[in-house]
C-alpha cells in the first residue's frame, strides 16, 4: 500500500517536474534575451543569469541540509567517509595549523581535523583552529549540533578553537595572510565564479600555505564513466525522493558534477590563481580528486 | 636470354656498389654461365667486406678516435636541442600560449619550477639539522620548514615524508663526492696511479660522509629498503658507483664494465652495514673490512675474466638496470 502510494507519487512527481524544468528553462531563455547583456552560467544542464545561480544553490542545499549526512552515505554507500579521511591523512595536520575549511556546512572535514590533532601528542602546547565557512546558515546550523553531540565544542578541546561563519567563498570576510591551510570539500562546483574563489583563497592563505580541494571529477576510464553515469542519473534522483523528499536537488548535484573542468583543466585553474606545485590525486577511479596546490 | 638480361643487371649494380676493377670486367664480359655469375658475385662480396672492415679496423686507437667523434656529436646534438627548445619558447612566448593561459611561457613555467625546487632543496637542508634528534622523519621536515619560515603544512611537498630526507642527503653526498673525484683527477683527464686503492678511497670518503647520522642510519637503510622507495635509492647507488669506476679510469666496453659497478655496488653496501656496528676508533675496523672485500673482488673478477660464458641475456640485463638507473634519476649520459 506505502509502496503503491509512494509509486504514484513519484510518477506525479516526475511529471511535474518535468513540467517544471521545461518553464524554467522558457523563462531563463526569455530571461537571457532581454537582459541581454548579463553573463549567463550553468546550473547542471540548464543555463541561468549568473545572478540566478547562486539563490538556486541556496535553496538546493537549505532543501537537502537535514538528510545531507544521510544522503551522502546512501548515494556513495559509505565511501565518501573514507575519502574524506584520506583527504585529511593528505593534509597532515600539525599543532599550530590553522585551517579555513570553506563549504565546511555539516563540519566533515573539519571534524575529522580535530580528531587528528587530538591523536598527535602535542609536547610544545600549541594552539590550533579551525574556522567553518560556508554561504548556507541552514548547513552550518545542522554543523553545530553535530559538533555539540560529538563533544567538539571550544570548552570541551584542549589547544584547538573552532569557529562557525557564514561567508561567501568569492568575497571572504577574513583578512589576508591569515591561514594557513584552505580546504574544500565538494563545495567548489557550486560557486559560480571558480577563479574567483581560487583567487581568494589565494589571498587569505600565508605565504607557504597549502590549498587543497576534494571534488567529484572524471573518471579515467569510458567503461567505467558509462557505469558511473547510469548509476548517477538513475539511481541518485529517485532515491533522493525516497529518502529525502528532493528529486530536482538531487538532478541539480549530478548534472553539476559532469559540468565541472576535468582534472587537468582544474589543475591549471589552480595554477593560474598563483598557485605553485599544484599537483592531483584520483581517488576510486577518478569519481573523486583531491587537488592541491601552495602559496610559495 | 633471360642470364644474359641478368647478367647486365648484375653488371650495372656492380658499378654503383664496387671500385670498378678490370679483372671483373672481363669477367663480366666474357662469361655467361651461371656458375661464372655466382663466382662474380662472391668475388664482389668480399670486395664489399673488405671495404667495410677497413673503413672500422677495431684497434685501440680508432676505437678512442671513434669514442672522441661520437661525444663529439652527443655534444653537437645536445646544443642543436637547446637551440631547438628556445625556438619553440620563444615561438610559445610570442603566440600566448595553448587553450587560453595565455600568461605562462615555458620559460616562466621553468623559473617558477626553480623557484620550487630551490625551496623545496632550502627546507630540506635545514631539516637535515634535526635529524640527530627527530630521525628520517616527517617531523624533521615540519621543523626544517619552521626554522625555513613557512608554516608546518608545507610538509605535504614531500609526501614520500623521510625518505625524501634521505634521498635528498644521499644525493648532496654523491654529489660532492663526485666533485672532489673530479677535482682529483682533473676531470676524467689525469691518469690514476692505482685504480684499485682509488676505489678504496672513494668508497672510504663517501662513507666517511655518514658518520654525523651515524646513530639514525639503520632507520634510513631501512626507508631504503622499502618497496616504493627502492627504485629511487637503487638509481642513486648505481650512478654513484657508475661516477665512481669512471673516474678512476674505467673506459672498458666489455663485460667488465658491468661487473666492476656492480661489484664496488655490493662492497659499498657490505661496508656500510659493517660501519653501522663498528665501535672502533675512527672505524678503523671498517676500513679494513673494506679492503679485504675489495682484495676478494679482484680475485672473483680474474676468476670470472677466465670464463668465457657470460651469455648475451645478461649483459643486456645488466645493461638495462643502468639505464633504467639512469632514466629514472633524469641524469644523461653526457659528464660535462
Amino acid at each position: 500500500m506505502q509502496t503503491t502510494r509512494n509509486l504514484c507519487h513519484l510518477t506525479r512527481f516526475m511529471l511535474r517536474r518535468t513540467v517544471a524544468t521545461t518553464t524554467n528553462e522558457t523563462t531563463g531563455s526569455a530571461g537571457g534575451s532581454a537582459g541581454g547583456t548579463e553573463q549567463t552560467t550553468h546550473f547542471g544542464y540548464q543555463t541561468v543569469k549568473e545572478s540566478e545561480k547562486e539563490r538556486k544553490v541556496h535553496e538546493v542545499f537549505q532543501q537537502v541540509a537535514q538528510s545531507y549526512d544521510l544522503m551522502n552515505d546512501a548515494m556513495s554507500m559509505g565511501i565518501h567517509r573514507v575519502w574524506k579521511d584520506i583527504f585529511v591523512e593528505r593534509l597532515g595536520p600539525e599543532h599550530g595549523m590553522r585551517l579555513l575549511d570553506m563549504a565546511g556546512g555539516t563540519g566533515d572535514i573539519s571534524f575529522r581535523y580535530l580528531k587528528y590533532l587530538a591523536n598527535k601528542p602535542n609536547p610544545k602546547q600549541r594552539e590550533s583552529h579551525v574556522t567553518v565557512s560556508d554561504i548556507n546558515q541552514h548547513m552550518l546550523n545542522v554543523g553545530e549540533e553535530r559538533a555539540r553531540q560529538l563533544g567538539l565544542t571550544v570548552k570541551q578541546l584542549p589547544n584547538a578553537s573552532i569557529d562557525w561563519q557564514c561567508a561567501d567563498a568569492e568575497k571572504l570576510p577574513f583578512k589576508s595572510d591569515t591561514y594557513t591551510a584552505y580546504t574544500i570539500a565538494f563545495g567548489i562546483r557550486n560557486c559560480t565564479h571558480v577563479d574567483k574563489v581560487l583567487s581568494e583563497a589565494y589571498r587569505v592563505l600565508q605565504p607557504g600555505g597549502r590549498f587543497m580541494c576534494l571534488e567529484f571529477s572524471h573518471l579515467t576510464n569510458e567503461t567505467m564513466q558509462w557505469l558511473y553515469d547510469q548509476y548517477s542519473f538513475q539511481v541518485i534522483p529517485p532515491m533522493g525522493q525516497l529518502l529525502a523528499g528532493q528529486w530536482h536537488a538531487y538532478q541539480y548535484l549530478v548534472e553539476s558534477i559532469r559540468r565541472f573542468p576535468r582534472q587537468d583543466q582544474f589543475k591549471s585553474m589552480i595554477e593560474q590563481a598563483g598557485f605553485s606545485h599544484v599537483s592531483y590525486e584520483n581517488l576510486t577511479f577518478g569519481v573523486v580528486s583531491i587537488h592541491s596546490g601552495f602559496k610559495l | 636470354m633471360a642470364n644474359v638480361r641478368c647478367l647486365q643487371k648484375v653488371i650495372r649494380l656492380q658499378k654503383f656498389v664496387l671500385p670498378i676493377n678490370v679483372q671483373n670486367c672481363w669477367l663480366a664480359i666474357t662469361v655467361n654461365t651461371p656458375a661464372a655469375v655466382y663466382k662474380l658475385q662472391q668475388r664482389s662480396l668480399c670486395m664489399a667486406a673488405y671495404s667495410l672492415r677497413r673503413g672500422y679496423a677495431s684497434n685501440s686507437d680508432n676505437l678512442d678516435e671513434f669514442r672522441a667523434r661520437e661525444e663529439q656529436r652527443e655534444r653537437e646534438r645536445d646544443a642543436a636541442e637547446k637551440q631547438a627548445q628556445k625556438a619553440t619558447q620563444g615561438d610559445a612566448g610570442g603566440g600566448g600560449g595553448v587553450g587560453g593561459s595565455g600568461t605562462s611561457s615555458g620559460e616562466e613555467q621553468s623559473a617558477k619550477q626553480a623557484k620550487v625546487d630551490g625551496i623545496r632543496i632550502r627546507i630540506l637542508d635545514a631539516a637535515l639539522l634535526h635529524v640527530p634528534e627527530l630521525g628520517w622523519t616527517k617531523q624533521a621536515i615540519v621543523q626544517g620548514a619552521e626554522d625555513s619560515g613557512f608554516p608546518s603544512v608545507v610538509h605535504g611537498m614531500f609526501p614520500e615524508g623521510g625518505f625524501a630526507l634521505v634521498s635528498h642527503f644521499n644525493g648532496k653526498c654523491n654529489a660532492e663526492l663526485v666533485q672532489s673525484l673530479q677535482l682529483q683527477t682533473d676531470n676524467g683527464q689525469k691518469e690514476v696511479g692505482d685504480p684499485l686503492d682509488f676505489l678504496v678511497q672513494a668508497v672510504r670518503q663517501r662513507l666517511t660522509m655518514i658518520e654525523p647520522f651515524k646513530k639514525q642510519w639503520p632507520q634510513a637503510m631501512a626507508l631504503i629498503a622499502q618497496p616504493a622507495n627502492a627504485s629511487t635509492a637503487l638509481a642513486q647507488v648505481l650512478t654513484l658507483v657508475d661516477d665512481i669506476c669512471y673516474y678512476s679510469g674505467d673506459r672498458s666496453v666489455d663485460f667488465g664494465w658491468y661487473t666492476r659497478r656492480i661489484g664496488l655496488a655490493t662492497i659499498l653496501k657490505m661496508t656500510e652495514l659493517y660501519m653501522l656496528q663498528d665501535t672502533s676508533p675512527g672505524h678503523a675496523q671498517t676500513w679494513e673490512f673494506l679492503k679485504n672485500r675489495m682484495d676478494e673482488a679482484v680475485q672473483l673478477q680474474m676468476a670470472l675474466a677466465q670464463t668465457e660464458g657470460m651469455t648475451q641475456t645478461f649483459q643486456r640485463s645488466f645493461n638495462s638496470a643502468f639505464i633504467t638507473a639512469r632514466n629514472i634519476l633524469g641524469l644523461g649520459y653526457s659528464r660535462h
